[in-house]
């Protein structure tokens, strides 16, 4: 082989600050056993949920994203960074993307701001594509936002779905490093399966049912603007996508599994989640979690515990740490990242 | 023929040893419990541990317990016989 420049180490991509936001109302499983026929005892032992927060009347994914973004921000040090890469599925409109809006909202005028759509497994997405932009000598410095607002899309009839979700946003900063920095981010393990898209799904509001015809009359059903879930299904799909993309991850990173500091898994549902560290023989004091208090944020939900596992100072530098998502579409994908210097 | 499909044979009790293990360990299912005749029904395994028993069975034997629907009425024996013989129920 003959060296040529793009032999050449690049640079590396390294978190540096990090943000959560949920919103004010918080629902809990009280409230929701009042109008729906279930029990604050069965959503504990089938979910892990005791309480989530929703989104103001009139809000929009973009407020939460913004207000994890200033965060981030804040931690990093930073008030300026060459992209915003926002990971949701729940935008403010179909067009345009949400991201420019929460650009400009932060200050972050005309920096190259874009949409990541996969779902819960956004983030991870998410996380590849800024890692690559900076790699890549693209950026310099990107903020990546998860943000969702799934309370928007579930039928709050539906007691197997509207126990579930919660709003939230969480954040992180990420700047051009040195390869082995504590910080870093990567390998990545990405995957999906669209023969499945129909496991978890909300039908309407894409170009599919907008061509199909005349609108719907007013007073029409509207159980297709609201999410279908078919929790059977994705519980196995999910814990065998993750455990197994996180196996794949440790493999590509060279860390055998009990050597992994910590396991941060997509909060679809604290038995999904026990499921996976169970086969990867993960101990579950080495798993983060906060679904009991904010239930399934969707994209949000690993910027979340990341946020908080910064704030709290849990975590140690250099901790090797493994993310793991799965979602819709179907997709799953994983993350090998090292934790990053403690902030000032 | 008829050995083969009681409970009785080598392989059989190697599917209920297995089978009795596993809903012991990760289901925290009492012992004393986990006797052929015991119906899956009795074994106060909700939907998830259902479906988590399903993905653990098939990665052991590259099937399925129940290719259907789940059946509570389903005993450990048959089970253990199903999972022997190689198919699902």
């Amino acid at each position: 082989m003959h060296p040529f420049p793009g032999d050449a180490p690049g640079p590396a991509a390294v978190l540096c600050g990090f943000g959560g936001w949920v919103p004010e109302r918080e629902v809990t499983n009280a409230e929701l056993a009042d109008r729906l026929d279930t029990s604050d005892e069965w959503i504990r032992q089938r979910t892990g949920i005791t309480s989530r927060h929703v989104i103001a009347p009139g809000g929009a994914t973009s407020d939460l994203a913004v207000a994890a973004g200033r965060r981030a921000l804040g931690a990093a040090g930073t008030r300026t960074v060459d992209a915003v890469v926002l990971a949701t599925s729940t935008p403010d409109h179909i067009s345009p993307a949400t991201a420019p809006d929460v650009a400009s909202r932060l200050g972050l005028h005309e920096a190259a701001a874009f949409d990541v759509g996969a779902v819960c497994s956004g983030f991870v997405y998410g996380l590849a594509v800024a890692t690559s932009l900076i790699r890549a000598g693209i950026g310099g410095s990107v903020l990546l936002i998860g943000a969702d607002t799934y309370t928007t899309v579930v039928d709050p009839g539906d007691r197997t779905t509207a126990i579930l979700f919660g709003d939230g946003a969480g954040a992180v900063v990420l700047r051009a490093g040195a390869p082995g920095e504590p910080g870093e981010t990567g390998p990545f393990d990405l995957g999906s399966d669209g023969t499945l898209k129909h496991l978890i799904l909300v039908p309407n509001g894409g170009s599919r049912q907008r061509s199909s015809g005349a609108l719907p009359p007013a007073g029409h059903d509207r159980s297709g603007d609201y999410v279908r879930l078919n929790g059977g299904e994705v519980f196995k799909h999910a814990v065998r996508r993750m455990s197994g993309s996180a196996l794949a991850v440790l493999d590509l990173a060279g860390w055998p599994p009990d050597k992994l500091g910590w396991l941060v898994p997509h909060q679809a549902n604290q038995r999904i989640a026990a499921a996976v560290a169970h086969r990867l023989g993960i101990a579950e004091d080495r798993v983060l979690s906060n679904i009991a208090r904010v239930g399934n944020t969707a994209g949000a939900s690993i910027p979340l515990l990341l946020a908080e596992a910064w704030e709290q100072r849990l975590l140690t530098e250099g901790d090797r740490v493994v993310l793991t998502a799965f979602g819709a579409g179907l997709t799953w994908g994983s993350a090998a990242i090292t934790w990053p210097a403690a902030h000032p | 023929m008829t050995e083969a499909r009681s409970t009785g044979t080598t392989q059989d009790q190697g599917s209920l040893g297995m089978l009795s293990g596993l809903l012991h360990a990760r289901f925290e299912v009492p012992l004393e419990l986990l006797t052929p005749d015991a119906e899956f029904g009795t074994l106060g395994l909700d939907s998830l541990s259902v479906e988590e028993l399903q993905l653990m069975i098939s990665d052991n034997y590259g099937f399925e317990l129940w290719t259907g629907d789940y059946d509570p009425g389903t005993t450990l024996g048959q089970a253990a016989e199903a999972l022997a013989a190689g198919h699902g129920l």
